[in-house]
Formats: structure tokens, C-alpha cells, sequence
């Protein structure tokens, strides 16, 4: 068969099965009599073939195991353990990673077959790499999204344990003011998703958990919008499909309309959620618990004032038999009173039906709610009358004519200027709308269009472009003076955006470092001045602080150490102000942690050493800070460990310039050794916890030999060496770890000949040799396997004193793995 | 860098003969794989297809010096060699049946049926004619067959789309069993 009839055949095929059986015939009709013949066979083979290599032939023939039930079952580096909790949209499992040595449980949540398997697929391929980059203390990571073998898509989350946000609340009997403050820290994490262009759509008190610790966490970030089919396309069958997977009650009405959904839903849900918090209630008073009525409510029906539904008090027995209300009914007077006012404003805000009248973005939200517990005006205030009045008019057109007509009367001065500022605020809402609209689609096409394309090979080119067309708008954007806060800060966060494409330090970028800077300045410039206007904001504090960050990142790379200090100097008094306004603030906190490491660095290599010491030490600080709010934090820990090392090094690592201060290094050294002995304990086959383990025991050993005391210093080598053996074996191929225990074992033959035991120490000096001269042999190019080798003849032949200086150095590089 | 890295390196080159030195590499780590799994070593571990390509990919690869394509290089070779292993088996097994007249275990553990084995050595004749009139559809029963990848990684791979794998795909499977059941008699071994 030649390729054209090949061709013919195939697409003839492809379109006869799509087609119903009746088109079928009258399709294949019309072929010529051979592929009609051709397709007739290929159709029936279709059919009948059954799960004919459905599975991979592993699963078929038995050698892959492949039982139905899920538990156990491998799902990508993940096995299941078990069932925590089933949902519209499928499963949800506790896991594993198959490897032990990370000791992290994930929550797998496996999709229903059923959804519309292909575009789910296709929209997890776009999103996939925005979700997982949500990195925030407060937002479930996203760890993974796939399909497994049998198609079926699942997401691997970071499994939290913890109670709904309501629940928590209610079981700490939280009052108003500490409800307030825990709802702050989840519109936080929401707008940094909004920040990463992810709308969550689907925020409900079972999506936010509180764990133990009063931290609370976001899930299922962005998964609606992956699962949900297209709803602008075809509004009954998307309301059908709508309620089968939300929960209608904190949905916005634009959602339900299947209309547009952008961040100022979120918003709204979040005022859903706030109305729960504060009142016990939800926002509208239903009867029966159908869901057409709620939605109903939701798309016609004013919201209740949140003071005036807080819940009455239950008879005794009941209040005994429902604890968790407790507190939201024996203070009910007191609450009342709380939520009437600000509160009762703010929360009517988030609820408006048109989005473009709500908070314009959560951050607002946040804000006011800020400004109210510290006793300023808030910006929300109540729905005018006239424009209450209008929408009545609307609903009850003839009903109210009458009524309506005497209230006019009534109020006939003020009225008319009243509607008269009504009418151009809302011409200067629509034209400020259409504006938004624009800047939203042009934002979000260049970024996230960016993202999609980001790892494609070949993509280099198209990336040039969406940075050049991105910088081009945005100085045009710029150009036109402009007052308002929330359009400079996006101008701000796009800039910088651009600049993290063009060039960000230690990831993938253009390589266009000057215009990265360039763009960078561009973005601190706006940020500064948002900052002057609102000096305790924390957004724009924080922000700013990050873009000097990622400026001093670059001054870096490029060499410009004395730029790169002072920049990242700025960074650290801002985010030094940001972590004393907000000590819960730990995202800030590890990133001013980050800050002093790197001034440390800097300083250091300028020969300061003082100045760099004291820089770690407030590294150690902000760890300890942290850990001590977050006991498991991985990052704080890390950065614990980083300290230590840094401050020991510069105390009295032999292997480096020092402050000569051994009794101090050691001090440092065996703190560093606490912590990792301690994460060893906990996950004692991490290679990363043994290799640090070892590798602090042979740093100690180093320095005690500074001081003399070879005996211990030999006791050290030799647990290090213990270690390091044991990771040896358990990889051959590793060769870093081989270098490292040939190095080591130079050192304990010297510490051998120094004690005395010279036969000894000659077999360790020629196994060492041995060891390099065959990793030498694998590698020629690799100069440290010379140099410590040379290293190994020197000490041989005793001269370990005398050539101290000399050979003490390592190759830079080595001991920074 | 190790020798499979390197060797994948000097493909993505366009070094045709790369080829040659890397599938006995690739294949025997398989097969070793394969053999620790049966054999018990790791019985806490269900064996799947793809975990085990990925942890035959962790150990051969040098994991820095290693770009995607290099990767999706690596998947299509594994489907290869993975198809060669099961062949090989399916081969041995169906003749020691002949020969002996019992039944035979794949290296002492998992039984697999004579019809099985009969049904995988038609399947690869049946691809082999297939790759000659459309190589590309061969390969991609191949890597979801032989190397257990799903839809969309098979489109990485082939770097063609999803919607395109699924498609040629469903012709492909059904061209196969049609060829199988008019030629050999398929008996469907589920």
C-alpha cells in the first residue's frame, strides 16, 4: 500500500468511527469498493478488540501487578495507603513516596472516570507547572499532577492534617478579633496565588484546614478550573455540571451564570467564608436544602447583615450537646455588636453580586479587615441606598412604582445630586471595567503563555518576544500617570515578572542580564513609591524587599559584589520592618534569613570576616525564630544547619581563611552535628541527613587537629568514616562520596602517625592513594582528585606541618557541596 | 559522566551508532531490574512498567547532565528494550513448553501462560510489518505497549500531540488485531 492510500485509510478511518451507526453506512458507501473493504475489517477489529494491549504488556501477561483497588497501588513515585475522604470529583488517598527516604505523606486525589478525561488532560499540561510553583506557608503545594496507566487523572498534594477553618475556630472558641487575624492569613495565600495568576475558584471552609499549630493551609488551589469543562460555552448543561462539582452555597453568582470567573470570586467566596466565621450562618436564608433555591438565592437575593443573623441562643441541653458553638452563643449580644458596623459592611462588600463592585482584589479585602482591628476607617461602606433603591425598582418594577414614587418625593433634594454622582461613578466604572479587562487578558496571555511555552525546546525565541512585547506594553502602561494603587502594583509585579524571564538569577532564563536589571529597577522604582504612600503596608514592603532580592541576585552573577550588598542590604531592612509589624510573617522571615546568609557571603569574601560572623549569627536567629513557630519547617531547619556551618567556618575551619577562634568553631560544629543527628533520627536512611552527619564529623576532626588534640580528632574521623562507607557501599558509583573517603582517609593516616601508630597510618595513606589514583584513572580532568592525591604524598612522607599552609586549601568548590 | 549519559549525549549528536552500544546497556539494566523485582527483593514495591523504567533511568543516568530530550530519548529506548526482554522470554518459554511439555516460570516467579507468550510473538511480527508501512504508529504501540507510557508522555516523546498519539493509536491497535486474528488466530489473553 503506498503512503497517500495509507493516509486515505486512516482518516477515512478516523472519521467513520466518530460517526453514529446509520452515517456510518452512508459514509462507507461512498468509498470506492477496496476501502470500503479495508474499513469494514479495520471497524469490525475495532470493536471486537476488547482490552486487546488496553494494558501495558507487563499488566497483561501478570508480571505487573494491577488489582482494582486502589490501596497499595503505585500511583507515579507514590503508593496508596489509604482512604481519607470522597468528593464529587473522586477520592482522596494517603500516600507515600516509594522511596523511604522521604518521609513526607502526600494526599493523592484521584479523579472519577467519567469527567471529560480529554480536556482535563489537556488543561493539567498548561497548568501543571504554574500549580507546583505555588510555593506558600499557607497554600497546600501541589506536588504532582498526572494521569495513571488507566487514564485517569490524580494530583499529589502535601497532605495536611487539620480541621476545616470553621471548625477550628469554633473548637478554640476563637473570638471575632482572632477569627479576623487567622482570616487574614489565608487571604495572604490567596493573593499570592492571584499573584501567580491562579484563581482557586472553589474556596469553602473544607478547603482551608487549620492545622494543630493555628497554620492555615489552602487546598486544591486551581484544581476546579482543571477539572471544570468549559461553563461560557453553554450555560444550562455548565450549571449542571457546576453543581455537581461546587459546593453551590459559596460559589459567586458569576460562577453560577457560568459567566467570566476571575479573582473577584475568590473574593466573594471568601466573603462567604468570613460571613460563616463571624455569624455561624451563610449569607442566605434557605429553606429546604436544594440546590436550586440556594442558587437562586445567590443570583437574586440581598445577603441578611451578618449582625443580624448571629446565632440565638440554643436552649441549655442543647448548648451542652453542641459544644463547638459555644462561644458563638454565650456571647451573642457581644458579637452582635462586633459585626454591626465595619464588619458588617466589609463582608456585605466581598458579597456584592457584579464583581467589578466588590474589593478589587483580596488584598484590599485584607486591608480593610487590617484597618478595622487597628481602629481606622475602613473603606467599605454600606450599599448606597439609591443604588439598593434602583435594584428594588428593578426586581418589583409595578410593586414598587407606587411606593417608590413617595419615597422619591421624600428624599427629592438630595436625591437628584445623589443619583446624578451615581450615574458618572458608574460611567467611570464601566470605562475603568473595559480598562481592567484589557490589562487582565494582555497580563495574563503574556505570562501565562510564557509559562506554557517555558520548557519547550526551542522556545527561546518565542520567549525573546513575549518579554519584548511585555516590556513594550508595560512602559506604554507606565507612561500614562496614574493614581491608582492597584494598577501601579501590577505594573510593579509584571516588571519584575519580565525581569525574572530576562534574566533571574539560578533559573532557567534569556540570559539578558542587563535588561533583566534593567526591568528590575523599573519594578523597585514603582514599588518604592507605593511603598512611600502606604508605609505600613506589607505587601508593598515585602514586594519591594524581593525585587531588591532578586536585583542583588543578579549583581552577583555578574560580579558587581559591592551593588549586589547594597541591594541586598535594602532588602533586609525592609523585610526587617515587615518581620517585627508581623512576626507571623514566616515567608518574610526566611527570606530575610536568606538576605543576611547572603551579606555574610559577601562580606566575607571581602575579608571582613567579622562582619560576615555576625551576619550568620542572625541567620541562626531567624532559623530558631522559625522553628520555633514551625517546629517541622524544612527550610528553617536547612537554614539552622547553614548557619552553623557558615559560623563554624569562619571561626576556625582549617580548610579556610578564619577568625582563629577553634573553641568556637567546635562549639558551632557540634551544634550543627545536634541538629543533624537529630534529623538523621528521624529519617535515618536520607542520604542527604547521613552525608551531612559525616561530613560535620570530618570538619570537626579537622579543627580539633588546630588544636593538638589528635586522639579525638582520630575518634571523629572515624565516625565520619563509618558514614561515609556505608554511603560507599550502598552506591559504588558515586565517586563524590569515594573522593571524599579517600580525603578523609589522608587525614586519619595522619592522625594515626600523630598518635603514633605508624604501621596503621601507612595503610590508611595507601589505601587513600590507591582509591585516587584509580578515581584519577575515570576522570583525568578532574583537579580535585590531583590535588588530593598530591595532598595524600605529602602527608605520606610526614610533612603534614610543615606544608600546612600549602596544602590545606581545597579546590574551591569542594567543600560547598 | 557515566557511559549511558554520554551515549545519549552522542545520540541527540546524531550519532546513529550511539545506538547500537546503548540498547545491551539499557536492556541489561532492565533485565537485572526485573530480575530483583521477580526474585522478591523488593517485594513491598508492586511492579509496575514505568517505575521500573524510571528507577532503570535513575541508576543509568547521570541526573545533572541530562536535558528532557535526553529523557524522552531514554523512555523510547526503554519501550524498545523492554520489548525485546518480554520477546525473549515469550521465545524461550514457548520453545521450553515444546521441548519439555510443562509449564515454565519467568525467572522463578511469575507464570506466564504458552498463550500469552504465543500472542506477544504474534503482536511482534504483526508490529514489524507495521513498521514498515508506518513507523511511527509501530513506535507508538511500542511505547505504550512495550514501555507502559501513558497517552501523554508518548506524545513527549514522539513530540506530536496527544489528540494525535490517541487517534493513531486507535487505528493502529485495531490494524493489529485485525492482522493477528486473520493471520495467527488471537487468542485475547485477559
Amino acid at each position: 500500500m503506498n503512503s497517500a492510500n495509507w493516509d486515505k485509510l486512516k482518516d477515512s478511518f478516523n472519521q467513520a468511527i466518530d460517526l453514529p451507526t446509520d452515517k456510518r453506512v452512508l459514509f462507507l458507501e461512498k468509498c470506492d469498493e477496496d476501502l470500503r473493504n479495508q474499513l469494514k475489517n479495520l471497524i469490525e477489529a475495532h470493536e471486537q478488540a476488547g482490552e486487546f494491549i488496553a494494558e501495558p504488556a507487563m499488566v497483561e501477561i501478570g508480571l505487573a501487578d494491577d488489582a482494582d483497588a486502589n490501596i497499595g497501588k503505585q500511583i507515579d513515585d507514590y503508593e496508596i495507603i489509604k482512604e481519607i475522604g470522597k468528593g464529587g470529583m473522586g477520592a482522596v488517598y494517603l500516600a507515600r513516596h516509594l522511596d523511604e527516604s522521604f518521609t513526607q505523606q502526600v494526599a493523592v486525589k484521584l479523579i472519577k472516570r467519567g469527567m471529560d478525561t480529554d480536556s482535563v488532560l489537556k488543561r493539567f499540561v498548561m497548568e501543571r507547572q504554574i500549580l507546583a510553583n505555588l510555593e506558600h506557608p499557607n497554600v497546600a503545594r501541589l506536588l504532582d499532577v498526572g494521569t495513571t496507566d488507566d487514564g485517569l487523572p490524580y494530583f499529589v498534594m502535601e497532605y495536611i492534617e487539620g480541621l476545616p477553618v470553621t471548625k477550628f475556630c469554633d473548637a478554640h472558641e476563637f473570638s471575632t478579633d482572632e477569627r479576623l487575624k487567622l482570616f487574614r492569613q489565608i487571604c495572604a495565600a490567596v493573593q499570592y496565588a492571584h499573584q501567580n495568576l491562579v484563581v482557586h475558584r472553589d474556596i469553602k471552609p473544607s478547603n482551608i484546614l487549620v492545622t494543630e499549630d493555628g497554620v492555615p493551609k489552602l487546598l486544591d488551589f486551581g484544581i476546579a478550573k482543571l477539572l471544570n469543562p468549559d461553563w461560557s460555552t453553554d450555560t444550562a448543561e455548565a450549571t449542571a455540571t457546576l453543581m455537581r462539582l461546587l459546593t453551590p452555597e459559596y460559589a459567586s453568582p458569576e460562577q453560577l451564570r457560568g459567566l467570566n470567573i476571575t479573582t473577584a470570586s475568590d473574593v466573594y467566596s471568601l466573603g462567604v467564608v468570613l460571613y460563616e466565621l463571624l455569624s455561624g450562618q451563610r449569607p442566605f436564608k434557605i429553606e429546604s436544602d436544594s440546590h436550586e433555591e440556594c442558587i437562586q438565592a445567590i443570583l437574586t437575593k440581598e445577603p441578611i447583615r451578618p449582625s443580624s443573623v448571629v446565632l440565638s441562643p440554643l436552649s441549655v441541653a442543647d448548648k451542652r450537646a453542641t459544644s463547638p458553638n459555644t462561644q458563638r452563643t454565650k456571647d451573642k449580644g457581644q458579637r452582635t455588636k462586633s459585626l454591626k458596623g465595619d464588619l458588617d459592611n466589609i463582608i456585605l462588600k466581598a458579597l456584592r453580586k457584579e464583581p467589578a463592585r466588590r474589593y478589587a482584589s483580596v488584598q484590599e479585602f485584607s486591608d480593610d479587615i487590617r484597618r478595622h482591628l487597628e481602629g481606622l476607617p475602613v473603606t467599605a461602606t454600606a450599599d448606597t441606598s439609591f443604588y439598593r433603591f434602583n435594584k428594588f425598582v428593578k426586581r418589583h418594577r409595578i410593586g414598587a412604582s407606587v411606593g417608590g414614587l413617595v419615597v422619591l418625593l421624600l428624599l427629592s433634594a438630595t436625591a437628584i445630586t445623589a443619583w446624578q454622582s451615581v450615574l458618572a461613578k458608574r460611567e467611570r466604572d464601566r470605562a475603568e471595567q473595559r480598562f481592567k479587562q484589557v490589562r487582565q487578558l494582555t497580563n495574563s496571555f503574556m505570562f501565562e503563555f510564557h509559562d506554557a511555552i517555558q520548557d519547550l525546546p526551542g522556545s527561546v525565541a518565542a520567549r525573546e518576544l513575549v518579554a519584548k512585547k511585555a516590556l513594550e506594553y508595560l512602559d506604554n502602561l507606565a507612561g500614562e500617570q496614574t493614581d491608582d494603587a492597584s494598577l501601579k502594583f501590577e505594573l510593579a509585579t509584571a516588571y519584575k515578572k519580565v525581569g525574572n524571564i530576562q534574566g533571574r538569577a539560578q533559573t532557567s532564563n534569556l540570559g539578558d542580564t542587563k535588561g533583566a536589571l534593567e526591568s528590575y529597577r523599573k519594578a523597585a522604582e514603582i514599588f518604592e513609591t507605593l511603598h512611600e504612600s502606604d508605609l505600613t503596608n506589607p505587601q508593598y514592603r515585602t514586594e519591594l524587599a524581593a525585587t531588591y532580592t532578586e536585583i542583588a541576585a543578579v549583581n552577583q552573577v555578574i560580579g558587581d559584589d559591592e551593588s549586589a550588598l547594597e541591594n541586598n542590604g535594602r532588602a533586609s531592612a525592609l523585610l526587617e520592618e515587615q518581620v517585627s509589624a508581623d512576626p507571623s510573617d514566616i515567608l518574610s522571615k526566611t527570606n530575610l534569613g536568606k538576605c543576611y546568609k547572603v551579606t555574610g557571603d559577601l562580606t566575607a569574601a571581602k575579608g571582613d570576616l567579622t562582619e560576615a560572623l555576625r551576619n550568620y549569627r542572625k541567620v541562626l536567629e531567624v532559623s530558631e525564630a522559625t522553628l520555633k513557630i514551625y517546629p517541622d519547617d524544612k527550610h528553617a531547619k536547612q537554614m539552622k544547619l547553614t548557619a552553623y556551618d557558615a559560623i563554624g567556618t569562619t571561626l576556625g575551619n582549617p580548610n579556610f581563611t578564619n577568625l582563629g577562634d577553634t573553641a568556637g568553631a567546635l562549639d558551632a560544629y557540634r551544634k550543627q552535628l545536634d541538629v543533624s543527628t537529630e534529623s538523621l533520627a528521624r529519617d535515618k536512611d536520607s542520604f542527604g541527613n547521613q552525608h551531612a552527619q559525616a561530613f560535620t564529623l570530618k570538619v570537626i576532626g579537622e579543627v580539633l587537629t588546630a588544636t593538638g588534640d589528635w586522639k579525638t580528632a582520630l575518634e571523629n574521623y572515624e565516625q565520619s568514616s563509618a558514614i561515609y562507607q556505608k554511603l560507599a557501599r550502598a552506591d559504588s558509583k558515586d565517586v563524590f562520596t569515594n573522593a571524599t573517603l579517600a580525603y578523609l582517609h589522608t587525614n586519619i593516616g595522619e592522625a594515626l602517625a600523630e598518635t603514633g601508630q605508624t604501621a596503621k597510618a601507612l595503610e590508611y595513606h595507601r589505601q587513600a592513594i590507591e582509591q585516587l589514583i584509580k578515581l584519577s584513572d575515570t576522570d583525568k580532568e578532574n583537579s580535585f582528585y590531583l590535588t588530593f592525591l598530591a595532598r595524600a604524598y605529602q602527608r605520606r612522607a610526614g610533612k603534614s606541618e610543615s606544608n600546612r599552609s600549602g596544602d590545606g586549601v581545597l579546590p574551591k568548590g569542594f567543600d560547598e557541596r | 559522566m557515566n557511559d549511558v549519559t554520554q551515549l545519549l549525549k552522542d545520540l541527540s549528536d546524531g550519532n546513529r551508532e550511539a545506538l547500537d552500544k546503548l540498547l545491551p546497556l539499557v536492556y541489561q539494566e532492565l533485565r537485572r531490574l526485573a530480575h530483583n523485582f521477580l526474585r522478591g527483593e523488593r517485594s513491598e514495591h508492586t511492579l509496575q512498567t514505568t517505575a521500573l523504567v524510571h528507577e532503570a533511568y535513575l541508576k543509568l543516568i547521570d541526573q545533572r547532565s541530562v536535558n528532557w530530550q535526553n529523557r524522552a530519548q531514554f523512555f523510547a529506548l526503554s519501550a524498545t528494550a523492554m520489548r525485546r526482554v518480554l520477546l525473549d522470554n515469550a521465545r524461550k518459554h514457548v520453545s521450553a513448553k515444546r521441548g519439555k511439555g510443562e509449564k515454565i516460570s519467568l525467572e522463578d516467579a511469575a507464570e506466564i501462560s504458552v498463550e500469552s507468550n504465543e500472542n506477544l510473538i504474534a503482536l511482534d511480527i504483526a508490529l514489524q510489518e507495521l513498521e514498515e508501512i508506518d513507523e511511527r504508529q509501530s513506535k507508538i504501540i511500542e511505547l505504550r505497549y512495550f514501555g507502559g507510557l501513558t497517552i501523554e508522555e508518548t506524545a513527549e516523546v514522539l513530540k506530536i500531540s496527544p489528540a494525535t498519539v490517541k487517534r493513531e493509536w486507535v487505528f493502529a491497535r485495531a490494524w493489529l488485531y485485525q492482522k493477528m486474528s486473520a493471520e495467527c488466530g488471537v487468542r485475547n489473553a485477559e
